[in-house]
């Protein structure tokens, strides 16, 4: 597959076949090793044409000796230099940020309802709403049902801890999962580190790399780990290992681990009269609305056209300012999404969660627009197909409409007592910080 | 910070980044020296923005930022001109490409020596491809020989370079 890889990637540099190009995303999409690959090829392929310009303008500007030899000894003394330049400023990063982590406590704020801490030396500490409390090593938290619980990671970001959740706080960097979910929104590293590890009973670990995502122990024996944005590595104890990216789900259980994309729909349409915000997927993905977290549409349906029909389909949508993109090679073919709507683009463009809807109920406009034009294009079973599609944005956008008005007045309290705690963490941070 | 230390921070941070930047850059615009230029358009822009630039992230992940708006804006110019580009494919290669950060200093000295390493035909075929950017037919035209000949033998050197590379960063 890598050789495929390698003679479509190199077709698409050297030709200008628009054909290659949707083997290329096709290629791609399938494995994150042949986006490495691929990238890897471009680097090369950028780093000639630099050197081969550079050494086009050292010839023009007729200075002595431009053999490859002696220009890399200079360019090697340099690099040389900046390397130790490099490893000097790396090493004092990496040492500031260990004496922060280490003179800052991660801090336990309670945003609701009661949450019960017990200590290493095993004495119970009870917090109450926007009471807070420096973590330490070993401590287990509880929260009570209908509670929530924040942590502030020092330098690292927020852990929110939803009702009836137990967990075993290590240190700043890892974490069990006793029972309960917990949605943490952590900083990348540098050079893509690892940030911090969440373990489940069920002994997988969840190796955070960045940065939106939600962990939740579903029983004793599975969990499931949902990445809103950045990637997590999930590793089993029998030692098979999963990358998961945003909009990507990771169950564990029993046989492995699993992955499929988040059907991020969870038929929002058909839940609206018996939904519980404080648990449902929904509140997260309204939250990821409101910060622009989002990065694809739950549309789904299952269209395999032909690259002629595909062609005068992404026409007439292009055409109509729609735009339809992506496919994703590890879903099962009852959940491919395809097509689903490019969000990353909007994602540049809009500030929230209303334009969102605008955008939507536009695109289902234009959808159902040119719905004649497509039927032309379409055999049979592919218009039933679209028409499939087609419900669903409209199911889609006017039942979550819906919603958002109803979730903005339940999170209304729950944001406000959230923002009490990150006041009460900063008053303590920097207290802290004066201190030390 | 004193501006001149700035500077020189912010001249390491983007060197230390270039050839991913550059790599997709070329990615979204399949045009050398648009990438080129819209290379240069994000440097100006990481530098104006550079005092937000929080220095305990990665800052070649901040600057694919900037770079995919500017070849966003870029590819927007071109109308419909060139093939859509999916969102899914471009967060993969931004995560890739962060994945993959690491010796870029020595990336360009490492491929220099190891172009010495090359036959004399496939390095020719190479430098008339890079120096005068010609196509492959054109190429094939000046070598005089069979334009498959010219796309097997820049594959393979291209395959060998890149494995030589890695080999080399591999070592350091």
């Amino acid at each position: 597959m890598s050789q495929l890889l390698q003679l479509t990637a190199i077709d698409w540099i050297d030709e200008r076949l628009p054909e290659r190009s949707q083997d290329l995303q096709d290629l791609l999409l399938q494995s994150e090793a042949h986006c490495r690959e691929f990238i890897s090829l471009c680097r090369l392929e950028s780093d000639l044409h630099r050197l081969y310009n550079d050494m086009e303008v050292v010839t023009n500007e007729e200075r002595p000796g431009p053999s490859i030899g002696s220009f890399s000894s200079v360019r090697s003394l340099v690099a040389a230099a900046l390397l130790l330049l490099g490893l000097g400023i790396l090493f004092f990063v990496s040492s500031q940020l260990l004496s922060k982590d280490s003179a800052v406590h991660s801090l336990l704020c309670s945003s609701a309802g009661e949450l019960t801490v017990i200590r290493e030396d095993k004495s119970p500490v009870n917090l109450h709403p926007e009471e807070t409390l420096s973590l330490g090593g070993g401590e287990l938290i509880s929260v009570s049902e209908g509670g929530k619980g924040l942590i502030e990671l020092p330098h690292l970001g927020k852990i929110e801890l939803r009702e009836a959740t137990r967990m075993t706080y290590r240190n700043s960097k890892q974490m069990e999962l006793g029972s309960g979910s917990l949605f943490a929104k952590v900083q990348a590293l540098p050079g893509g580190s690892r940030v911090l590890e969440i373990m489940t009973p069920e002994g997988v670990t969840y190796s955070v790399v960045g940065t939106a995502f939600e962990v939740q122990v579903l029983s004793g024996s599975s969990s499931r780990l949902r990445v809103f944005e950045g990637r997590v590595l999930a590793m089993s104890p029998t030692g098979s290992s999963e990358y998961a990216g945003p909009g990507e789900e990771i169950l564990s259980n029993s046989s492995g681990l699993s992955k499929a994309g988040v059907v991020v729909k969870a038929e929002p349409h058909n839940t609206k009269a018996g939904i519980d915000p404080s648990s449902s997927l929904l509140e997260y993905f309204m939250e990821w609305f409101r910060e622009e977290l989002l990065r694809r549409s739950p549309v789904l349906a299952s269209l395999q056209l032909s690259k002629d029909q595909e062609e005068k389909v992404n026409s007439l949508l292009r055409n109509n300012n729609l735009a339809i993109a992506g496919r994703m090679a590890d879903y099962a073919e009852e959940f491919k999404l395809s097509p689903l709507l490019a969000l990353q683009q909007i994602r540049y463009e809009i500030g929230s969660a209303e334009d969102f809807f605008l955008i939507c109920e536009a695109s289902r406009l234009a959808l159902q627009d040119i719905s004649a034009e497509l039927s032309e294009v379409l055999d049979e079973r592919q218009a039933e197909l679209y028409a499939a599609l087609l419900k669903e944005i409209i199911l889609y956008t006017d039942s979550t409409r819906g919603m958002f008005g109803d979730l903005d007045k339940y999170t209304e309290e729950w944001v406000r007592q959230r923002n009490q705690c990150e006041l009460k963490i900063n008053g303590v941070l920097n207290k802290q910080e004066e201190e030390k | 910070m004193n501006e001149e230390g700035e500077k020189a921070g912010f001249a390491k941070l983007l060197d230390s980044c270039e050839s991913s930047l550059r790599a997709y850059l070329f990615v979204c615009t399949r045009d050398h020296h648009a990438a080129d230029d819209l290379f240069q358009e994000t440097s100006f822009s990481l530098w104006e923005r550079f005092s937000q630039f929080d220095h305990e992230r990665s800052f070649l992940h901040w600057a694919l930022g900037f770079a995919r708006n500017k070849a966003m804006k870029w590819r927007a110019s071109k109308g419909r001109s060139l093939l859509p580009m999916d969102a899914e494919v471009m967060d993969r290669l931004e995560a890739a490409a962060v994945e993959t950060e690491g010796g870029e200093d020595e990336r360009i000295d490492h491929l220099k020596i190891c172009l010495e390493s090359l036959s004399k035909k496939l390095a020719g075929m190479l430098r008339f491809r890079y120096t005068g950017g010609l196509s492959i037919l054109e190429v094939a035209q000046k070598l005089q020989m069979k334009e498959s000949a010219i796309k097997i033998g820049l594959l393979r050197a291209r395959l060998k370079l890149k494995e030589c590379v890695e080999r080399k960063l591999l070592r350091t």
